[in-house]
């Protein structure tokens, strides 16, 4: 053991330094010397990850070679190979950004463009953005990518800015559910085994009938801060039965995959007219289920015939 | 400052890939591998406590930071602050094993991940749900327990890359070191008798007591364990050795080192080879061990007069104990050497003994010299006193037997009734083998009466105070001393600039019962030659060596290495002057001294600053009951698991070597010596 009056000392200084930052932090809430602090680091850190997300695209093998010839090949190919992947990548980009595109053109809201850059470490869920107040992006503003709503940008930066998942457990959204028009509101799961578990619907109406495969959409904020009306949220997979509960509740499966966000939109002007339910994808047909019914008639002999029966079509 | 870059870009790096990749990466289980955590937990058992913490905190200050963090600030500095401080403090495992490390870096990133789970759910309960945790958290644990030891062994890599890069030649030095410690010491011509330290991977020594060249491995950097280098022995075998061997830790190199065990007159002369012959112990005791100063003259003689010879030692500049460096640096710094005893516990024993310049006049302690030369027990090896308090000078002569026949039992017992003019008495205390005889003069700390039963105390001479030798030397600094503090037995010596000389005696002498238990710390800066000689109590009395004192505690030695960390001479055997000291540590009995280990952490021409500190094991409970806490506990998880794995008990290890007694795999007869000596102590009357 390397013990020594002095490495003490010195953490404890340090234990004290980051309790103090601590209770500052945590006392403060969103104070202005926390919130500088925070903004200058994250100026500095956001522009290393911007860089360093876009050099982790450029992943190429590159074997070692001999001669000088077989060098000069094997740098070619790992060249090819590395635009082959960028080539790929902003092919998914693309395709992401086209739905996300024809969805913000269906709601009617103007978006800003942006890749994710970082993903928070720990037990929050939150990811930074490559696009910052430069980009004309503020707090408290929608995210959204072409399949629905991803959460809310909750600090800025000049080039970055940092969004609360809406999957992080302190995550709420005020929701409507899209025939019926109920009122409620989504928290997220926090970090799950599976990186995207279910959101949790509470219905405002305690009576409210909840089935699932009804889908939900935002409904508007005061001011559309920080959720612009109309974006889907996801559909009702389970009705969760609380007999005496305040609230009907129900798990809610988000339209989106929040374990591989790529291009998200961020919502920079809200829609002049509420949207409603346009944005939401086709809602799911209920398909027919067949069921299968095996009558068994006792038969002599102590055999048992079993004798297929007809398939009923029901649902 | 290589290392701070080390540290900063591995950190980075961490951060980044973090942040950007690893966070998203979807993994079964839905955790993903903390690598800040792995790499904080890396660096800190590679850095030691203080850098630990400083790392820890920096990267988690960075994790807060960062943009997607959303947590509150200071959180993961906390945490990662405790990590890294905590892997600190085992730095030592990394030269001593290579799973303990690897399980150590794996049992602190669960303990992290658990501790930032904890700080979540207390803090931010909104954001951080039990369910979550429980959910996840084993899945993240488990992943930080599987890139565990990659990012160690990275880390470690990346460290000894750098290191090897800055010097270069480490390893053909570290491979000098090993020939001359393998090769041209052993044997009767060279210091000691068959001794001498088996190459610096810590391995046991074959073939009797010597390593042979290139065992194995490579130099070892920047606190990197010989873990890299591969196994270089059997397992069992480097076991025995690191039960045996003093633990001497690498040291890392810094800007600034110089060299250890060298001397300014053999760095002159640093392309003479010398041949074995001139390390004969007949020219060695005729010239140094004799008291009589190893001149500069004389030592360009004996360098001159060699030949180059097969296995030849080079007496050239060199790394500590190399004795053979190419590449010689020109001058030696001027920094000053601190010695500080590390704190004295309780318990802890008492080492008559000599920090000792080599040279035969004791600056203005006439009376002192005299009676000392008239008993013959001391020629030449005398600490000067310093002008500042320095009860170094005065209080603590350690005077050895310099004649390699050592005293009789008959003079010693003279010696041992008779009392020193002033301040000190004489204890003699018999070698097991009873060939050597120490003894020591104790003195009050306040300078007051002599008492013969006190054991030596430095506690006095806390600033600056002792000087060795003429000039070259710095002040020597004893933290306080506490009830039976140790003395440096030994472990310091000095080359003494212009007059040569040997210095170190021979191993750490208990006086009365008490057994040596000095823990010290050399923090020797600038032109210091700082042999280890005594190292585990050897203190060889071997023909032409220093004799060794009392059967003293076998003692650890481990090296902090910091920055600027200097070699752990002396040991591997020197050259030029500091060969003196070796004798004490090479020498005793033909006992193996294996596994010293040295680094290669000086860089080109500077001065040397090794530090280490010493913690001898007990032999056992001393006879007023209180059991020494300055036992060496060697833990290790293996050591729970049943058979051959849980060979080793954990808790203290209490390992008493009676000099000579064993050979070099004698780990059965040396418990059984324990065992004995643990009874012979408890019997009333203790132990004779």
């Amino acid at each position: 053991m390397h013990d020594s009056r002095r490495s003490r000392l010195v953490l404890g200084v340090l234990i004290v330094a980051a309790l103090v930052l601590i209770t500052a932090d945590y006392g403060a809430g969103g104070s202005s010397v926390m919130n500088g602090i925070r903004k200058a680091s994250a100026a500095v850190f956001g522009s290393t990850e911007r860089l360093a997300s876009s050099a982790t695209g450029l992943v190429g093998g590159s074997g070692s070679a001999s001669s000088g010839q077989v060098r000069a090949l094997s740098r070619q190919v790992a060249q090819l190979r590395a635009q082959l992947s960028q080539e790929r990548l902003s092919k998914a980009d693309y395709a992401q950004l086209l739905r996300l595109l024809s969805l913000a053109g269906l709601g009617g809201y103007r978006v800003v463009a942006a890749n994710v850059i970082a993903t928070g470490a720990g037990y929050q869920r939150t990811v930074t953005l490559d696009a910052g107040s430069a980009d004309g992006v503020q707090a408290r503003e929608t995210v959204l990518n072409g399949d629905g709503l991803v959460g809310e940008v909750t600090s800025v930066t000049a080039g970055t800015c940092t969004v609360l998942l809406a999957t992080d457990s302190s995550s709420q959204v005020g929701v409507q559910l899209a025939p019926s028009g109920q009122i409620g509101w989504v928290t997220g799961p926090g970090k799950t085994p599976s990186g995207t578990g279910l959101l949790q619907l509470q219905v405002l109406d305690a009576s409210a009938q909840l089935t699932p495969g009804e889908q939900l959409v935002t409904s508007a904020s005061v001011k559309d801060r920080p959720y612009v009306p109309g974006v889907p949220v996801g559909v009702i997979a389970g009705v969760v039965n609380r007999a005496g509960a305040l609230t009907a509740r129900a798990t809610v499966r988000s339209y989106v995959n929040f374990t591989a966000l790529g291009v998200v939109g961020i919502v920079i002007a809200p829609p002049r007219h509420d949207p409603r339910f346009s944005v939401l994808p086709p809602a799911p047909r209920a398909r027919p289920t067949p069921t299968v019914t095996v009558t068994v008639t006792p038969g002599a002999g102590g055999t048992l015939p079993a004798s297929p029966s007809t398939p009923t079509a029901g649902g | 400052m290589r290392r701070l870059i080390l540290t900063i870009a591995a950190v980075a790096l961490a951060l980044l890939l973090q942040l950007t990749t690893i966070n998203g990466l979807r993994l079964p289980g839905g955790g993903v591998p903390d690598l800040v955590l792995l790499v904080v937990a890396a660096l800190g058992l590679a850095g030691g406590p203080v850098r630990g913490a400083i790392t820890g905190f920096a990267a988690g200050l960075g994790l807060d930071l960062a943009p997607p963090g959303s947590g509150l600030l200071g959180q993961y500095a906390l945490v990662l602050c405790l990590v890294g401080w905590t892997c600190g403090r085992f730095r030592g495992t990394l030269a001593r094993s290579a799973a303990v490390p690897m399980l150590i870096v794996a049992a602190a990133a669960v303990a992290g991940e658990v501790m930032i789970a904890a700080l979540g759910l207390a803090l931010q309960p909104a954001q951080v749900s039990w369910t979550s945790v429980r959910q996840v958290l084993p899945a993240g644990a488990f992943y930080d327990v599987v890139a565990s030891p990659f990012v160690l062994y990275l880390v470690l890599l990346a460290g000894a890359w750098l290191g090897e890069a800055a010097t270069a030649d480490s390893g053909a030095r570290a491979g000098q070191a090993r020939s001359l410690a393998g090769g041209t010491l052993v044997g009767p011509a060279g210091l000691g008798g068959p001794a001498a330290l088996a190459g610096t991977q810590g391995v046991a020594p074959r073939q009797g007591l010597a390593g042979p060249a290139g065992t194995a491995g490579g130099a070892m950097l920047l606190g990197l364990g010989g873990w890299l280098a591969g196994p270089p022995e059997s397992r069992r075998a480097r076991r025995a050795a690191a039960r045996r061997a003093p633990k001497l830790a690498p040291g890392a190199g810094r800007p600034g080192d110089g060299w250890v065990g060298g001397s300014a007159a053999g760095r002159a002369r640093g392309d003479r080879v010398v041949g074995g012959p001139a390390l004969s112990g007949q020219a060695w005791r005729g010239q140094a061990l004799r008291g009589q100063a190893f001149s500069v003259q004389a030592l360009r003689n004996l360098a001159r007069d060699s030949r180059p010879h097969g296995s030849g030692a080079a007496l050239r500049a060199g790394v500590a104990g190399s004795a053979a460096d190419p590449h010689a640096p020109r001058t030696l710094g001027a920094r000053p050497v601190h010695l500080r005893l590390a704190a004295g516990r309780k318990g802890d024993g008492t080492v008559g003994n000599l920090l000792g310049g080599g040279r035969s006049v004791v600056a203005g302690r006439a009376r002192r010299r005299r009676s000392l030369n008239r008993n013959s027990l001391v020629r030449g090896s005398l600490v000067r006193g310093s002008p500042g308090g320095g009860s170094l000078g005065r209080g603590a002569l350690g005077p050895v037997s310099l004649d390699g026949g050592a005293l009789s039992r008959r003079s010693m017992d003279r010696l041992g009734r008779r009392r020193p003019s002033r301040g000190g008495s004489f204890r003699p205390a018999v070698m097991p083998g009873g060939s050597a005889v120490t003894s020591a003069i104790t003195r009050q700390p306040d300078g007051g009466h002599p008492r013969s039963a006190a054991p030596v105390r430095f506690s006095t001479a806390r600033s600056g105070t002792a000087r060795f030798g003429p000039g070259r030397f710095g002040p020597v600094r004893f933290v306080p001393g506490r009830r039976r503090d140790g003395l440096i037995g030994g472990g310091v010596l000095s080359p003494l600039g212009r007059s040569g000389g040997i210095g170190g005696s021979g191993g750490i002498g208990g006086s009365g019962r008490r057994t040596a238990a000095p823990r010290f710390r050399v923090r020797p800066g600038g032109s210091a030659h700082l042999t280890t000689s005594g190292l585990s109590g050897t203190g060889g009395a071997g023909a032409g060596t220093l004799p060794s004192l009392r059967r003293p505690a076998p003692q650890r030695l481990r090296m902090h290495p910091r920055r600027g960390d200097g070699m752990l001479g002396g040991s591997l055997g020197g050259h030029g002057r500091s060969l003196g000291g070796h004798g004490g540590s090479l020498g005793g009995h033909g006992r193996p001294l294996g596994g010293l280990r040295t680094t290669a952490g000086l860089r080109g021409g500077r001065p040397a600053t090794p530090r280490f500190r010493a913690r001898p094991l007990s032999p056992g409970r001393p006879p007023s009951g209180k059991r020494p806490r300055f036992g060496y506990r060697r833990w290790s998880v293996l050591s729970l698991l049943p058979g051959r794995f849980g060979t080793r008990s954990p808790g203290r290890r209490t390992v008493g070597l009676r000099a000579g007694s064993t050979g070099p795999s004698g780990s059965l007869a040396r418990r059984s010596w324990a065992r004995r000596r643990w009874a012979a102590i408890r019997r009333p009357g203790g132990l004779r």
